[in-house]
């Protein structure tokens, strides 16, 4: 893999010194702008209660106070049990990702690839229920659910993933569309069959974008409040994001276990997408393909 | 077409409603005839809702063997979203906190008027401002524990170095004069962590005075209110302070910074809830003092605002013998938890311990002797009232100048918006 | 999808119809909510609102998203750290971001701090100034473009490394390698970004929510259109009205979508149909 993926940049000869230094100018400008903040919500997070957030100059890095028991207040308080919580968000997590990559990846490919009557049609109107804004479908897919029987459960949260979403479709349908057909007819002339070429060939050269199918579904899933909330009656299917959200409240705001709470959500989706990137860079390099 | 279950059934016979076998939902909870089993309770996990909410759970229970209660808490900017979705799915919970005065209307709560006297508790000794808010027409629909006042608190400290008398707590000074005493406690400074402001206010309308000011007495007229030369006053006073920054920008901070600038030392007086800004100054060891909040003129009755956690029994819940004897419970013994968390009890006659030895919390409770008289009810009023809110913004910022002129063409807005609430609110049934 | 969509959008339309308050039993008005819109103030407010972000902020967020992408494309030591860096935005819940950005962009917060330390003696107040509001909220939105920026990201490893090598044998430089290769490979990636960025930023809610509360900011200049349908669904009770809001809104978005999707031949590259 390494000598392809370093044989797949551009011109050895434009990769001058002085490039990379301005990339990695550019690199730790963006960088220090974005990690800035997060000092200031570290600083924030260690902070004892009732002293100032909001202070006349902001302060970016911890310097005085250093409560680290924040974050085990944050994680263990009794009235939020945030483990049964993670185990909940973490089942509610990869059953959405089965379900959107699985679904999504072959309506995906049928969209991109196979020719049938209205499939343009098919895929305008897909489009189109994208542009349905939640805040008007909340209450009547309510009612769908309470009639099914689901109030109260986690498959209103759960089973809808599994007969896909236009967003990912339409996102894995662009990127089949952009890999050379040639290898899927080669594997057609070998014989292999519609499924076959699918699993075969296209299923591996989708890979990255199947990756971030899955950090995208994470994220959404792992951050949805109003969808568990409304669904979901009992503490103890409660889930991550219903804890955090309970943290914030008008009149008492406990800025700092909140911001110590909201690092650690962040831990989990950091690492996920940390590792996932193996795989999302690579594609067509990676598997070897010869044009 | 009309009804719920109609729109329910177009949907359901629309899709695939047979086709998929319904599973029985999880919160089924016991019902029973004696009041046992389960109680759901909703709460707003605020102010350290879930440590009061825990002790309460304990002590009820070991008092009422074999009811369990059964709390959860909800977020609260999706609380009324939440307990409105339980309602159309009949399962709201035994006993909620209330939040959304429309379940009143509807019909959803549970008057509390009998529960209350068979319990012994004297409505009288519950100030009536706070409780105001549980009321509708007469009736009394739920039940409260804790004592919040908005109030006038004040660094006295910085009174002294001043050379300044400590506000009265029991006669309101007029904004005049609390624009004067502002000025005085004023330190400039290029360093905005050595400035100090006299006053930190977000604005004419968070506890600074009763809503009857800009929608008169019963709630229903802006055109007349809104408009008329006192509250033009009120905001050219306030705005001209911002301006020339004697007190701070309305958004010079997020929400809450009132309570870090006195702690810090950065404002010397704030309109606030004193049980919050009370204890960052306790935090910060400094002596604080409370006040009545400004009137507008001389003469003027004081508004002091006060409020209280609401509990509601839900006519829809499982439980409602169970739900009964909770808030029954509730009622008389809630407050002694308050004491415990040394959180103000709402029952005056428990004041005086929660202030015993505390002269700020004296003067707490003086300043609430004052809280006589309700803002007026008005449906949906943060739907439109942050119009003010905004007008202050822009005047204070130095964006708009004349507070009359911009307060007479923003009235009629307003009226249209009013109605309109009062409109919606009528047709809940 | 058609079993969980499309009963509930026909269920929403048979709502757009009525008067319903979710706690009174509804009651059938025909077009009478369709017809209050044209009287509406704050719904043309609230369409000026989103058609601005929508016009200012999609090229912006779609020309950074981009840039970072083909930065953190190069091969270079520690990338990997980079790209976790510039994705950790997009991992904070909205609640932390808006939090930290109430502080960042208040009058006195860090972002004027650093103005005025440039030389420019009154920065605006961003949030809390109805002018600008939309500006912050871009400026907000770029600091979240990692999460474009992967987009674009899978998409520059679908570009054949054979035309990079014949580029390079025929002497062409970065930006025309840029121009003549990358760019039209990458069309069917950047058509996703720019639909789906256009929806997304029509459907701007959550961090309008947060920043500038129900009512939509200072002035109504944070009343984006779905933070208005919500505050009439939930906050005011007119279910009935915000349907109709909302069913106006999917009408004007498809013809955008649709005169998109109807250009999309001419420019977007497809494998399939190429070769």
């Amino acid at each position: 893999m390494t000598l392809q993926t370093i044989g797949r940049r551009r011109r050895p000869g434009t990769r001058t010194i002085a490039w990379r230094a301005v990339a990695y100018v550019a690199l730790i400008a963006m960088s220090a702008t974005i990690l800035l903040p997060l000092g200031w919500m570290l600083t924030t997070a260690l902070k004892p209660d009732f002293a100032p957030v909001f202070t006349p100059t902001p302060q970016w890095f911890p310097t005085t106070d250093w409560e680290w028991n924040n974050f085990a207040r944050a994680l263990l308080d009794p009235a939020r049990p945030f483990w049964r919580y993670t185990l909940n968000t973490v089942f509610i997590v990869t059953m959405n990702i089965v379900g959107t990559v699985l679904s999504c990846s072959l309506v995906g490919y049928a969209f991109a690839r196979l020719r049938f009557r209205g499939r343009e049609t098919l895929f305008a109107i897909l489009i189109i229920t994208m542009l349905i804004p939640w805040q008007a479908l909340l209450i009547p897919q309510f009612l769908l659910f309470y009639n099914l029987g689901w109030y109260g459960t986690m498959l209103p949260l759960i089973v809808p993933s599994f007969f896909g979403n236009a967003f990912f479709i339409f996102l894995i349908r662009q990127y089949i569309r952009s890999i050379p057909v040639e290898l899927e007819l080669a594997a057609r002339i070998d014989g292999c069959n519609q499924w076959q070429v699918f699993r075969h060939i296209v299923l591996p050269l989708i890979r990255p974008v199947l990756m971030v199918c899955a950090v995208f579904v994470f994220l959404d899933s792992w951050n949805d409040l109003l969808g568990p909330l409304v669904y979901l009656i009992r503490d103890e299917d409660f889930t991550v994001a219903i804890g955090i959200a309970n943290m914030v409240t008008s009149r008492e705001p406990h800025l700092n276990l909140l911001m110590a709470a909201n690092l650690i959500m962040m831990i989990p989706a950091t690492l996920l997408y940390f590792l996932a990137q193996k795989q999302l860079v690579g594609g067509i390099a990676s598997v070897g393909l010869k044009g | 077409m009309r009804s719920t279950t109609r729109i329910t059934a177009i949907l359901a016979t629309a899709l695939v409603a047979g086709a998929l076998t319904a599973c029985s939902p999880g919160g089924s909870s016991q019902v029973s005839d004696d009041g046992t089993g389960k109680v759901v309770l909703w709460y707003l996990p605020e102010d350290d809702g879930a440590t009061f909410i825990a002790s309460i759970k304990e002590a009820f229970e070991a008092a009422n063997p074999g009811t369990i209660l059964d709390a959860v808490g909800v977020p609260e900017d999706n609380y009324v979203t939440k307990v409105d979705t339980a309602m159309l799915a009949n399962q709201p919970p035994d006993i909620a906190f209330m939040l959304d005065a429309k379940w009143i209307k509807a019909g959803r709560l549970a008057p509390v008027d009998k529960l209350l006297s068979d319990a012994g508790v004297d409505l009288a000794n519950w100030n009536p401002v706070a409780m105001s808010s549980c009321q509708l027409d007469g009736a009394t629909y739920c039940v409260g524990s804790q004592q919040f006042t908005t109030a006038l608190v004040y660094n006295k400290d910085m009174f002294d170095a001043a050379g300044l008398d400590y506000p009265s707590a029991t006669e309101p000074m007029t904004i005049d004069e609390f624009a004067e005493l502002s000025k005085r406690l004023t330190q400039p400074s290029d360093d905005p962590a050595a400035r100090v402001y006299g006053a930190a206010i977000s604005g004419p309308l968070n506890g600074m005075t009763s809503m009857a000011t800009f929608y008169g007495e019963d709630g229903t007229a802006a055109i007349g209110n809104a408009d008329s030369p006192r509250t033009a006053h009120l905001f050219d006073v306030l705005a001209g302070l911002a301006r020339d920054g004697s007190i701070t920008q309305p958004v010079m901070f997020a929400n809450k910074s009132s309570a870090d600038l006195m702690s810090a030392g950065n404002a010397a007086m704030t309109i606030e809830g004193v049980d919050y800004v009370g204890f960052a100054m306790d935090a910060a060891d400094r002596r604080w003092g409370v006040a009545p909040p400004p009137v507008i003129e001389a003469g003027d009755t004081p508004y002091v605002f006060s409020g209280t956690d609401r509990w509601a029994m839900l006519t829809g819940g499982r439980n409602n013998l169970g739900a009964e004897k909770f808030l029954s419970w509730f009622a008389q013994h809630g407050g002694e938890y308050r004491l415990q968390l040394d959180q103000a009890p709402l029952d005056t006659t428990q004041l005086s311990e929660w202030a015993e030895g505390s002269e700020s919390r004296g003067e707490m409770v003086q300043v609430l002797t004052l809280a006589t008289h309700p803002s007026p009810f008005i449906p949906n009023l943060w739907g439109f009232t942050g119009k003010l809110d905004d007008l202050y913004i822009q005047l204070a910022s130095g964006d708009k100048t004349d507070a009359a002129t911009e307060l007479t063409s923003l009235a009629p807005e307003l009226q249209r918006q009013l109605d309109e609430a009062w409109k919606n609110w009528e047709a809940i049934r | 999808m058609a079993v969980f969509t499309v009963g509930p959008i026909i269920g929403s339309l048979v709502i757009s119809f009525t008067d319903w308050n979710l706690l009174s039993e509804p009651g059938w008005v025909g077009l009478d909510n369709y017809a209050r819109l044209a009287t509406d103030p704050e719904f043309i407010n609230a369409v000026n609102v989103t058609v601005t972000y929508v016009i200012f902020g999609v090229p912006i967020f779609q020309v950074t998203g981009l840039l970072v992408a083909l930065l953190l494309n190069l091969v270079l030591p520690g990338m990997r750290i980079f790209r976790t860096i510039m994705f950790l935005p997009t991992v904070l819940s909205g609640v932390a971001v808006a939090v930290l950005w109430q502080q960042l962009l208040s009058s006195e917060g860090a972002v004027n701090q650093i103005l005025r330390m440039l030389g420019i003696a009154n920065p605006p107040a961003w949030l809390t100034s109805p002018g600008w509001a939309i500006p912050a909220v871009i400026v907000i939105g770029v600091w979240g473009v990692g999460a474009g920026a992967i987009i674009y990201l899978a998409g520059l490893q679908n570009v054949p490394p054979q035309l990079y090598e014949q580029a390079t044998i025929d002497g062409a430089g970065p930006i025309r390698t840029f121009f003549a290769i990358t760019l039209p490979m990458l069309t069917p990636t950047l058509l996703f970004t720019v639909l789906t960025g256009i929806i997304g930023a029509f459907q701007v809610f959550d961090m309008a929510f947060i920043l500038g509360g129900p009512k939509g900011g200072v002035g109504g200049s944070l009343s984006f259109y779905l933070l208005y349908v919500w505050g009439q669904a939930f906050g005011n009770g007119r279910l009935g009205y915000a349907s109709a809001l909302s069913w106006v809104f999917v009408i004007a978005c498809a013809v955008v979508v649709i005169l998109i999707l109807r250009t999309a031949d001419r420019w977007v590259f497809d494998e399939s149909e190429s070769r």
